[in-house]
């Protein structure tokens, strides 16, 4: 089996409230998806998504993504998608680093190994737990009162785990810490997300006084080197989220005890393939997870569905479902959705999710075979 | 002054001897991004980013489309004294340096000529007159990188770089080296 043809569609996915960064960063109100379908000389075809999380959050952006496909084109034409680590090296050596380029060809080469295979891609993976995956709500409020109004919100939707945003002010952030965790109920899962927002000192003096409450945090600095310099200085367990992109960033933050918790998301770590490699160092050496796409619709959902579906049930936290804050989808309300607060997984083979091909207008670029 | 114009020339540039390197890299044809930033004032700048394919993550095609996103910020600015602007660029664009750089070497061009200096006399001073060339051989016969070697030599050349492991055999990479030296 061959690719025969790549065709890429740009889409642009409407977010229901426009979303202002941590630290001034820029508001934004769409999200730039890219979409790709990989064709075969065997009839099968395979979809795949890269949708950053707008272009000031990580190194990545949508017209990225379709200059890096323009690039690696030619090297994975002809290759046979089934062997995602033959297309993952011609990848790697047309164009080192640019790992959030590759996530797209690297998801549709799974979808058609699991097309082909007649199984889910998390079972040909190796393990596809059926038991559905708690959603992490993104409570991004400010003051006490509206971060127990959006909490509530979630609850009442079925929301079991929650990703409480901090940062900025360590008075603002103890205080939203102690009412969050005074009303937190028994099994919810609460992290609480710096987004990178905290120099050290401002690190070490909310981590200290919500030392008694025994909380998590996500990202609570800069750097690997930030929080490098922090951990022995406070008892909290620690999350790496934005940092955390190469296998290299993931044994590093394993051998010298950076992180209790790794965030992974497909679109940085550069796709399923890279992905699986970061969930086996993470579960060699005790260290649990949550499972996010980027950004983007059900298909990036699904994606990373896919992946939290190949870790034992006790270390994956919770998953995500970016598709819930968009005004449109692209499949038509197929492929895991919410249901009360949970992913379940789809048990068609490969990824169990296509878009409509109606709703991605014409594709900006296509390489190979012309139509 | 104010940023009023950003023109982008992609231009294919072919060197006299095709480049091997280890791993079956190879540059016969590489493209170049050259930038022009104009200024309300008639001043302009220019910047040049060359990255060598498959070598370093960064690639010409990935130039365009960063310049783009970060054009919205650069339009109207100020483009004297350039890490005021190139900090708010690394706000908007999360890294991608290879496609700032021509950015920050089009500012820094505009800065100097604004200060009516070279600059490297804003960068701290000129501490040497002449600076010498080095000569980059291509990973291909031992004899013919030996060649390679003396006529870069006759015109005056003495630093050498010689590309190894294009074909995968030490041995033949031993003689290169012997040759060459």
């Amino acid at each position: 089996m061959k690719i025969t043809r790549i065709s890429v569609y740009h889409v642009d996915l409407p977010l229901e409230h426009p979303y202002w960064l941590s630290g001034g960063r820029l508001k934004f109100e769409v999200l730039d998806a890219t979409i790709v379908k990989i064709e075969t000389d065997a009839g099968v075809t395979g979809w795949g998504e890269g949708t950053p999380w707008g272009h000031t959050y990580v190194p990545a952006h949508g017209p990225g993504i379709r200059a890096g496909i323009e690039t690696m084109a030619p090297f994975v034409m002809g290759l046979d998608p089934r062997k995602v680590l033959e297309v993952e090296r011609a990848m790697d050596l047309s164009l080192p680093g640019h790992l959030y380029a590759k996530s797209p060809i690297d998801m549709a080469c799974w979808d058609i190994a699991g097309k082909v295979a007649g199984m889910p891609i998390a079972d040909l993976m190796g393990a596809g737990s059926r038991t559905p995956k708690p959603i992490a709500s993104s409570v991004g409020a400010k003051t006490i009162e509206e971060t127990r109004d959006v909490m509530e919100r979630y609850r009442s939707r079925g929301y079991v785990a929650h990703s409480v945003k901090i940062g900025g002010n360590v008075e603002r952030d103890i205080a939203r810490v102690q009412d969050v965790e005074s009303i937190r109920k028994p099994g919810e899962i609460v992290l609480y997300d710096v987004n990178r927002g905290w120099t050290r000192q401002q690190a070490l003096r909310v981590m200290s006084a919500c030392e008694n409450l025994n909380v998590m945090f996500e990202q609570p600095g800069e750097t690997l080197d930030d929080i490098a310099a922090i951990r022995n200085k406070h008892a909290s367990p620690v999350s790496l989220d934005e940092c955390l992109v190469t296998l290299q960033d993931a044994t590093r933050a394993a051998r010298d005890g950076l992180a209790e918790l790794f965030g992974i998301k497909l679109n940085r770590v550069g796709g399923l393939t890279k992905a699986a490699r970061i969930r086996d160092v993470a579960l060699s050496h005790g260290i649990d997870m949550f499972v996010m796409a980027t950004g983007g619709s059900v298909l990036a959902d699904a994606e990373a569905l896919h992946l939290a579906a190949t870790i034992p049930d006790d270390n994956c936290f919770a998953v995500w479902a970016c598709q819930d804050m968009l005004t449109v989808d692209i499949a038509g309300g197929r492929g895991p959705r919410n249901i009360d607060g949970h992913l379940h997984l789809p048990e068609e083979p490969g990824l169990g999710v296509e878009p409509d091909e109606s709703t991605l207008g014409d594709p900006v670029a296509v390489y190979g075979a012309e139509a | 002054m104010k940023i009023t114009r950003l023109t982008l020339w992609k231009v294919a540039l072919t060197s006299h001897e095709t480049y091997y390197m280890a791993s079956g890299k190879t540059c016969d044809t590489v493209d170049t991004i050259v930038l022009r930033i104009d200024t309300d004032e008639g001043l302009s700048g220019w910047g040049e980013v060359c990255p060598i394919p498959h070598y370093l993550p960064a690639y010409a095609n990935g130039v365009l489309p960063a310049i783009e996103e970060m054009a919205s910020v650069l339009l109207g600015a100020d483009p004297v004294g350039p890490e005021a602007l190139m900090a708010k660029l690394d706000a908007h664009l999360v890294d991608h340096r290879y496609a700032k750089s021509p950015i920050d070497i089009a500012l820094w061009d505009i800065t100097a000529k604004k200060a009516g200096l070279p600059l490297y006399s804003l960068l701290g001073g000129k501490r040497q007159e002449h600076l010498p060339l080095y000569h980059s051989i291509t990973c291909v016969e031992p004899d013919e990188m030996a060649r390679m070697a003396k006529d870069a030599h006759a015109k005056g050349m003495r630093q050498f770089q010689a590309k190894l492991g294009a074909d995968n055999d030490w041995q033949r990479d031993v003689e290169r080296l012997k040759k060459v030296r």
